[in-house]
Order: C-alpha cells, then sequence, then structure tokens
C-alpha cells in the first residue's frame, strides 16, 4: 500500500512542478507550489523523515510561499506585461535536455544504486537502542535533536546567524529610505 | 511518538519504493527546476525554480538517510542516519533564507527599473 | 745618436710596462675634448690635441730608442694587459708589442700624426666646432695605434675597425653638406666588405693554426722578460719552438724544417716539435704535435695558407684602396685636408700593407698569393695613374696618386721585397703628407678653392709652400736623391730582378705597368705643380687680394717632411734596402733570390729606365703647362680617352649599376615581400586573429542572467558526465 502512496505523491510532485515552471503568471506558479509541497511532505513521511517532514510543510508551505505570494502582489504586474516567452530555440534547447535526462535516468537505473545500498530499503525500520538504552525512532525529534545539540552543534548555532542576517539584509535592502 | 501514521504512509520495504526510484523522482524535480531557472524569463519565476531544485535536494538527502537508517551502527553511534535529514533542515533554513533576501533585492530592483524581465535586466554585459 | 739618447733613458723594465702609455695619450685627449670640448675655446682644445699627439710619439721614442740596443737578445717590448677570450681552441689577450716592424710604423704614425695635429691648429681655426675634429683626431691616432701595436691579429682587427669608424667620422665631418655625409658612408661600406675578407682569413689562420698571436707571450727567466724564439738546432738537427707559439713562431719552424735550400716545400699535415719555455732543451723529451687540420677543409696546408693571405689581402684591397674597392679614396677627399693627409695618405692606408709585412712569412710560403697581390697593386698603380693624369681638383689628383703609390707598395709586397714596402710607406708618408698639407695650405689661401683651373701664377705669394711642394713632386716623381727615388726604384728594380730569376712573364708584365705608371705619376705632379703655381693668376680679383703665406703653425710641418722627403732615403734606405740589413734592423726576411747577381743586373738596366721616365714625364708636363697654357678645358675637348679618364673609367658608375643597384632592388623585395607582407602580415596578423576573436567571443557576455546559469548548468553537467565515463571505464 504505501507503494501506492509513493506513486500517487510522486506524480503529484513532478506534474506540480511542470505547472509550476510552465504558467505565464506568476501566482499560478505559486498556487501549484502548495501541492507540490504537499507531495514532498508525503514523500519525507514515507521516508521516516516524519521530523522533517513536518519542518518542511511548515516553513515552505507555510513561511516561503506567503512571501512569494506577498512579493507579487507587491509587484503587481499588470496582465500584459507578462510577454510570451517560448521561442524555437529554447523549444530545441529544451528538447535537448529531455533527451539528455532521458538518457541519463535511463544509465541511471540500470546500475546506478548497488544491492548494498538498496538493502535497507527491503526492510522496516528497526528501532535502535541508544547509549542509554532508550529507543531511538529513527527521524523523530529526539533522534534528531541529539546530534543537532550535540555534534552538528556549531552548524546550527551558525544556521541561526544566518537566519538573523537574513532577516536584517532583507528589512535593510528593502527599505524605501534608508 | 504521540500518534502512529497510517499504515499507508509507513513504508516497510518490499515494494516499489526504493532508493533508486526516489533518486529518479528527485533528478526529474531538479531538472524541471533547472529548466525553470534557464528558460523563463520573470524573475519570480525563476526564484521559484530555484526553490523546486532545493526541495529535490532535499529529498536526495532524505533518501540517503533512510538508506543509513538500517545500516550496522558502530559502537555508540546512534543516529548514522540521521545526519542526512539535519542536513536536509539546514538546506531548509538556508532556502528560507536566500528567498527572503533575493525577493527583497527583487523588490528594490523592480523600484528602480520598473521591470521584471530578465532580458531588460543588462547591465552585466559588456 | 740612439745610443746617446738611449743612455738618459728609463730603464727598459720600465719602459715596457708602461707601453699602454703609447695609446693611452690620445685616448685621454680623445675623451677630454669629447666629453668637455664644447666648454673649450678652439685654441685649448687644438692644444690639448696636439700634446697628446707629442706624448704619444715622446713615449713610442724613448720605446723605440731603448729598443736600439739589444738585450738578452730581446729586440722587443712585449706586454700582456689581461685576457680577451679564452676558449679551449683560442687563446687571445690585450697586449701591445713593439718589435723593429712596428716602431718604423709608430714612429710614423705617432710623429706625422704629431706634425698634422699642430697642422690642423692652423688650419682648422675658423671652423665652429675644432673640439669635434681633435677629438675624431685623437680616437684616430688611438685606433691607429692599437692597429700597430697589437701583438695579435684580433687587437689589429680592433684597430682596422676603430680606424675605419675614425675615417667615416672625419670625412663627414662637415656633415651637413648630404655630399661629405655620402663620402663617409661609401668609406665605411666599402671598408667593410673588405674586412669580411680581413675576417675570412683570420678564420681561416685560426683552424689551420689554432692561434691569432703573432708571437709567443714572453716568459720570466733569470735576466728579466725573455720572448723564446724559434730556433734550428745544428747538433741535434730538431727545430725548437717555444710553448703557446704564435703565427710567425710557426711560420719560422715551417720555414726551418721543410726549407730546402730557401725554397720552402710545405707538406700536408706538419710535425712540429715543441718545447718547454725554459728553453732547456732534452732532445727526448720532444713532443711531436701536428698542426690542427679541420678534416672538411681539405689536407692541403700550402693550399690553406694560400687562402688566408688571399683573404687577408681582400682585407688591405679595402683599407689600403686597392682594385676593387679603392672607390672610397677619391670620394673621401669631401674631407678636410689634414684629414686626408693624415688618414689617406700617411697612416690609414698604410694598414694593408703594415699587415701583410706582419706576417710576411706566411705570404712568403705562397707563391700564388704574392703574385694576385702584385698583379692587383700594379693594376691599381697603372689604372688610378691614368686617371690622375686628367683631374681638375687638386686633392682629386693627389687622392689618385695616393692609390696609384700603394699599388707600388703592393707591387713591392708582391715581388717579395717586404721591407721595401715598408720603406715606401716611410716615405709615401713623408712626401704625401707634404703635398696635402701643402694643397691645403694653397686651399687656404685660396679661399677654399679647390680647382687647378682658377689657381696659377702662386709661387710669388706662397714661397714657402711652393718649395716644399716643389720638393714633395720631385720625391713623388721618383727624381734620384730624393726619398721617394730610394723607394720606388727599389721596388721596380727587384720586381725585374724578380722576373729574371723566376722567368715568370708576369713579373715583367707587372714592370711595365710599373714603369708607365711611373710614367704617369711624374707628369700628373708636375701638371698639378706648373697648373698651381706657375703661369697667369686665374682667380677672381676677392680672392687674389686674400692670397697670403700660412702661418707658421702650418709651414713648420711642411718644413719638417720636406726635410724628411730629401733626406729620408740617405737617413734610413740603409736599414730597409739590402736583405741583409733589413733582416737585421726590420726582423724581415725578404723571399730570397735564386740567383745572387740577378739583383744586380736588373739595377742598372732599371736606373736608366726610370731616370728616363722621371725626366720624360717632367718634361712633357714643362711642356705643355709650364708657361702657364693649355689650361684644360673639359668642355672643348672631344677625346674620348680623355673624357675616360677625367670621369675615372666611370668606375663608380659602373659598381653603381652592376652592384648597388641589384641590391637596392633586392632590399625594396625583400622590404614589401618579407617585411611588409610576411613579418607585418605575422604580427598584425595575430593581433587581427585576435581582434576578430575576442569580436566573437565577446558575444557570451549578454548579461542575461538566464544564459548565465545555463552555462553554470551546463559546465556542472558536462563535468559530471566526464567523472562519470571516468568511473565507467575503471
Amino acid at each position: 500500500m504505501s507503494d501506492l502512496a509513493f506513486i500517487l505523491a510522486a506524480i503529484v510532485c513532478i506534474a506540480s512542478a511542470v505547472l509550476i515552471v510552465s504558467r505565464k503568471n506568476p501566482v499560478y506558479s505559486v498556487v501549484y507550489m502548495l501541492p507540490f509541497f504537499l507531495g514532498m511532505t508525503t514523500l519525507f513521511v514515507l521516508l521516516n523523515a516524519t521530523f522533517l517532514a513536518s519542518i518542511q510543510m511548515i516553513v515552505y508551505g507555510g513561511a516561503i510561499l506567503v512571501v512569494f505570494l506577498f512579493v507579487i502582489m507587491l509587484i503587481n504586474l499588470r496582465p500584459e506585461e507578462l510577454r510570451d516567452d517560448f521561442s524555437l530555440k529554447s523549444w530545441f534547447m529544451t528538447c535537448v535536455g529531455a533527451g539528455l535526462l532521458a538518457a541519463t535516468l535511463a544509465l541511471f537505473s540500470q546500475n546506478g544504486t548497488t544491492n548494498e545500498m538498496e538493502k535497507s530499503f527491503y526492510q522496516p525500520v528497526a528501532v535502535q537502542k541508544d547509549k542509554t538504552g532508550a529507543d531511538v525512532v529513527f527521524g523523530s525529534i529526539e533522534s534528531i535533536a541529539h546530534p543537532l545539540f550535540n555534534k552538528q552543534m556549531v552548524p546550527f548555532e551558525l544556521a541561526s546567524v544566518l537566519i538573523v542576517v537574513a532577516t536584517l539584509g532583507a528589512v535593510l535592502l528593502s527599505k524605501k529610505r534608508i | 511518538m504521540g500518534f502512529e501514521l497510517p499504515s499507508i504512509l509507513i513504508a516497510d520495504g518490499g515494494g516499489l519504493m526504493n532508493l533508486k526510484a526516489c533518486l529518479i523522482v528527485a533528478v526529474i524535480i531538479f531538472s524541471i527546476g533547472a529548466w525553470g531557472v534557464v528558460a523563463r524569463r520573470n524573475v519570480l519565476t525563476v526564484l521559484i525554480s530555484l526553490e523546486l531544485m532545493l526541495n529535490a535536494v532535499n529529498l536526495v538527502f532524505a533518501s540517503f538517510a533512510r538508506m543509513h537508517a538500517n545500516m550496522p551502527h558502530e559502537a555508540g553511534n546512534a543516529t548514522a542516519g540521521e545526519n542526512g535529514q539535519i542536513f536536509a533542515l539546514f538546506i531548509i533554513a538556508v532556502a528560507a533564507a536566500e528567498a527572503a533576501v533575493g525577493l527583497a533585492i527583487l523588490i528594490t530592483y523592480f523600484r528602480n527599473n520598473e521591470t521584471v524581465d530578465t532580458r531588460d535586466m543588462t547591465e552585466l554585459k559588456q | 745618436m740612439m745610443e746617446w739618447i738611449a743612455h738618459y733613458l728609463p730603464a727598459r723594465d720600465v719602459l715596457e710596462s708602461r707601453m699602454y702609455l703609447i695609446p693611452l695619450f690620445p685616448l685621454i685627449g680623445f675623451l677630454l675634448n669629447g666629453l668637455f670640448g664644447r666648454k673649450f675655446d678652439k685654441k685649448f682644445s687644438g692644444f690639448i690635441g696636439t700634446l697628446a699627439a707629442l706624448c704619444a710619439f715622446i713615449m713610442a721614442f724613448m720605446c723605440v730608442a731603448s729598443l736600439h740596443e739589444a738585450e738578452n737578445g730581446r729586440t722587443a717590448f712585449h706586454s700582456s694587459y689581461g685576457t680577451w677570450i679564452l676558449t679551449s681552441e683560442l687563446n687571445c689577450s690585450f697586449g701591445l708589442y713593439i718589435d723593429k716592424l712596428s716602431s718604423v710604423m709608430i714612429l710614423v704614425v705617432t710623429g706625422i700624426g704629431t706634425l698634422i695635429h699642430l697642422y690642423s691648429m692652423g688650419y682648422m681655426a675658423h671652423d665652429k666646432s675644432v673640439w669635434r675634429f681633435f677629438a675624431y683626431l685623437n680616437l684616430f691616432l688611438f685606433a691607429m695605434i692599437l692597429l700597430v701595436l697589437g701583438d695579435n691579429l684580433l687587437m689589429t682587427f680592433v684597430g682596422w675597425e676603430g680606424v675605419g669608424l675614425c675615417s667615416y667620422l672625419l670625412i663627414g665631418f662637415w656633415y651637413e653638406e648630404s655630399k661629405n655625409a655620402a663620402a663617409g658612408m661609401k668609406a665605411f661600406v666599402v671598408n667593410r666588405i673588405g674586412d669580411l675578407g680581413f675576417l675570412m682569413g683570420i678564420f681561416t689562420l685560426i683552424a689551420v693554426f689554432g692561434t691569432v698571436n703573432y708571437v709567443t707571450a714572453p716568459v720570466n727567466g733569470e735576466k728579466g722578460n725573455v720572448t723564446p724564439q724559434t730556433t734550428f738546432d745544428t747538433v741535434t738537427k730538431q727545430v725548437k719552438m717555444p710553448e703557446n707559439p704564435g703565427l710567425l713562431d710557426y711560420t719560422e719552424a715551417l720555414r726551418l724544417k721543410y726549407g730546402k735550400g730557401e725554397k720552402v716545400e710545405l707538406p700536408e699535415k706538419a710535425e712540429l716539435p715543441k718545447y718547454s719555455a725554459a728553453n732547456v732543451a732534452d732532445p727526448k723529451d720532444t713532443v711531436s704535435i701536428p698542426l690542427t687540420m679541420p678534416k672538411d677543409l681539405g689536407k692541403n696546408l700550402a693550399a690553406l695558407i694560400t687562402l688566408a693571405c688571399i683573404c687577408l689581402f681582400i682585407g688591405a684591397t679595402g683599407k689600403s684602396a686597392q682594385i676593387p674597392l679603392f672607390v672610397w679614396l677619391p670620394d673621401a677627399m669631401a674631407g678636410p685636408t689634414p684629414v686626408s693627409a693624415l688618414i689617406h695618405a700617411a697612416t690609414m692606408v698604410t694598414a694593408g700593407i703594415y699587415m701583410v709585412c706582419r706576417l710576411h712569412s706566411l705570404f712568403a710560403f705562397s707563391e700564388t698569393a704574392l703574385l694576385l697581390i702584385a698583379g692587383v697593386g700594379a693594376a691599381t698603380a697603372l689604372f688610378s695613374a691614368l686617371i690622375g693624369l686628367t683631374q681638375l681638383d687638386i686633392k682629386k689628383v693627389l687622392a689618385y696618386s695616393t692609390v696609384s703609390q700603394l699599388g707600388y707598395m703592393f707591387v713591392g709586397l708582391g715581388a717579395g721585397v717586404f721591407s721595401l714596402g715598408i720603406f715606401h710607406v716611410l716615405t709615401h708618408a713623408f712626401f704625401k703628407a707634404l703635398l696635402f698639407l701643402g694643397a691645403g695650405s694653397v686651399i687656404h689661401a685660396m679661399s677654399n678653392e679647390q680647382d687647378m683651373r682658377k689657381m696659377g701664377g702662386l709661387w710669388k705669394k706662397l714661397p714657402w709652400t711652393f718649395g716644399t711642394m716643389l720638393i714633395g713632386a720631385l720625391a713623388l716623381s721618383g727624381v734620384p736623391g730624393t726619398s721617394g727615388w730610394f723607394s720606388k726604384d727599389n721596388i721596380l728594380a727587384n720586381v725585374l730582378a724578380r722576373y729574371h730569376d723566376t722567368h715568370n712573364v708576369l713579373y715583367l708584365v707587372y714592370y711595365v705597368m710599373g714603369i708607365t705608371a711611373a710614367l704617369c705619376t711624374a707628369f700628373y705632379t708636375f701638371r698639378l705643380i706648373f697648373l698651381t703655381f706657375f703661369g697667369q693668376n686665374r682667380s677672381s680679383e676677392d680672392v687674389k687680394s686674400h692670397i697670403h703665406e700660412s702661418p707658421w703653425t702650418m709651414v713648420l710641418p711642411l718644413v719638417v717632411l720636406a726635410f724628411f722627403s730629401l733626406a729620408g732615403g740617405f737617413l734610413y734606405g740603409g736599414s730597409f734596402i739590402e736583405e741583409k740589413d733589413a733582416l737585421e734592423h726590420l726582423g724581415i726576411r725578404n723571399v730570397p733570390y735564386l740567383e745572387e747577381h740577378s739583383l744586380h743586373g736588373a739595377h742598372t738596366l732599371n736606373l736608366i729606365l726610370t731616370g728616363l721616365v722621371a725626366a720624360l714625364g717632367i718634361g712633357l708636363a714643362y711642356f705643355r703647362y709650364g708657361k702657364g697654357n693649355n689650361v684644360p678645358d673639359p668642355e672643348k675637348s672631344t677625346n674620348i680617352a680623355y673624357k675616360a679618364s677625367l670621369n675615372k673609367f666611370y668606375v663608380d658608375e659602373i659598381y653603381d649599376a652592376l652592384i648597388v643597384f641589384p641590391f637596392c632592388v633586392l632590399a625594396e623585395l625583400l622590404h614589401w615581400g618579407m617585411d611588409m607582407i610576411a613579418i607585418d602580415g605575422i604580427v598584425c596578423g595575430t593581433a587581427e586573429i585576435v581582434r576578430n576573436l575576442s569580436s566573437v567571443l565577446k558575444r557570451i557576455q549578454t548579461g542575461l542572467m538566464n544564459a548565465y546559469a545555463f552555462a553554470i548548468l551546463s559546465g556542472t553537467v558536462a563535468f559530471l558526465i566526464y567523472l562519470y565515463m571516468n568511473s565507467v571505464a575503471k
């Protein structure tokens, strides 16, 4: 059954991706971002990355999508300014790129991954025990928090610095008068 | 954990879902996003496609993290697979920051030049 | 007298180690005048120049006088001032060498040089760049001293080039007129062509003998410096050669070892014994060393020596104005008269003869080369004498006379009597310099008029000039008793004797040419005297009023030179004429005669002939021009021979058409073909290619962000494909 979920989620992702990049009106693109994020979330859950899935939905769907929408409203393009993009040359290049992609995928599906790598996917995730003897559920919030606050402390702090800087930067950049 | 996932969302192996499939999906989404960055004129669409690419990369990280989930752990290292997910977390954070700053730049540019068409943004031309 | 002077001189060692002062004084004069001359006033720069020359002369005189008494068997000063070239094949140093031959030359050079410096103080007094003149004159003296005193062929060549340079500088002294500059260029270029031959000769000698030194370097013995000589031990019948022999040592050894009687038969490859320099002989210690012979030049020693001699002689033709490279000398009269006197009469043009005499033992091996030298000399003598018959410019007559007399010197060298060649150099220096300086005095008096048609009747107004020039003319014509007679007559006698000796008809031909040239010489010399000094004065009133005798600075050298022209034969002839005297006083071994009495017979016949010819020439000249009539008028003459002679047999025009014109065409072709098309094409073409490429490539920078993103993407994809290919290949 999880196969069905996987296939559906994959189709949703790919279809909404195609729709995102091909709309003339950026508002439509943003609209189609939502099913895309939902599909991604499903995929993450299927991969036992539950915490990641929730963060993905909250941050992307709740913040980034909204920011994009705000900016589009701010820019306020009139419909006639949305000119048509596509020319013969770019269709040609697209076909070339698509062919390249198809070739790559074909090659990849033959000998891209080894059995050793695939082994884990054919079994359910076992619950392991950590040093203190407590259960470690893969992908849960505890199991992510442990490394995040111990071994990966520095990237964590740096990420927070990055976010602060980005906030300040965004505010500064978009002021009309400094 | 507080609640149990519905069984449809629990991948217990032995099905279509394997590493190869996840990676193929990720590559397809990445390519679509790359095409969007390269071939679209509207800067907003480009930025959105950029997010698409970042998401695809996130998927790749999560799949490889899952790969590590059942691999024998070395002594004392119970969280081998979580490193991938942590990195994916960071990527989300960075993507958010970059989207914010990028959009701020776009707004400023739009205020000065009244256009969001990349073909009109040729100040880098020699 | 020399012995009396020698008592008051410094010790020989001191003099020998101070030999560098001889060229140093003129060099200092050149530097002073050259660097600071602009600030000196005219008299002072002349004074510095003359003083430098005088100091060089005094130093040279002291060295020569002190050499007069041979001590320890040493008859030469030889000092070395540092190594120049030191390779496995050639060892050459800066050295000065005074032996009897160079002592003659150095006294001539510095003595006449000083006299002409003194003369120039008066002659160039009104010129605006006197300092430059004296600077160049001193530089010339420096180079000429290096030429004469150099102890190897390369030092001589340095001096050779230096005098060529100074000749160019001095001929084109008044360079504002393009005619003078062109004459200077012509001299330099023609000289250079000869220098190519000279260099080929040097290279051949290096290939054959491995050295350019004339003699081996002196070594310290117990009794002061001793120059080892090549000798023949009659006891052991061995030839002893010093270590590091020079060219003259090699040739002397070859002569001693392979001379049969006096005729030398050169082997293909010579085995020469070598001794240690201390001259301590132990016959068992001899080492046989073959002369170096390059494999691909053939193995014939005689042929190689002939080749070297001919090449060296080509150099001499350039410097000493023989056929075919004499064309620069008449044009060189565009320079000031003291220059003509010093360079083109007395010193520079004799460099070729000096070089041949220095290497006389080398030339004596090669009969072919000697015949060639004599032939070229005789032809030149006759040819330029014929041209001199009709010239109108007083200096041009003297120029062609110089070329002719140089031909005589080479005839003497080619007949094997090298000492007489040098003797003629000496006497010719005296009377030719005298004639040139006298002509300068006449020109000075006639307000720079050089055309003889406008002169005449000057003997009353310029008595001193007339008297001295008459003496010079007598000497030039070979009137018996004058120094010119001693040298020229003896040369011709030896040519005739050589004919009797070897029965080679070429010598007879040369003799006839020489006699004819002597006739022409007497004729045109006295034509010059009669046209200039006798008859009515044919110049304008303006010029006539300015005619005056020259100042004492100009007359004194004339008188001194006239004295030597008259007495030089008696004073010095003894050292040069008799063969034994030449060997003892000059160190030159003339090519000996097979039969002793061939010289006596020739002497008598020659005496009669030359006396006749001189008298005939003077008589004809008097008959035609003596009464002040028959002033030459080229426009009225229709005689073809006259016109040809007046236009110097169209030599310049022929050279122009045959040599200069093809060169100019070739130069133009190369300019367009190579320079403009090929080289400019390559260089500018490269620039064009870069420009076109860049104008194509600059379209990459569109400024479009999408394009840049695409570029990044495709680059990454390509790189990944490459990695994939690599990993698959493994």
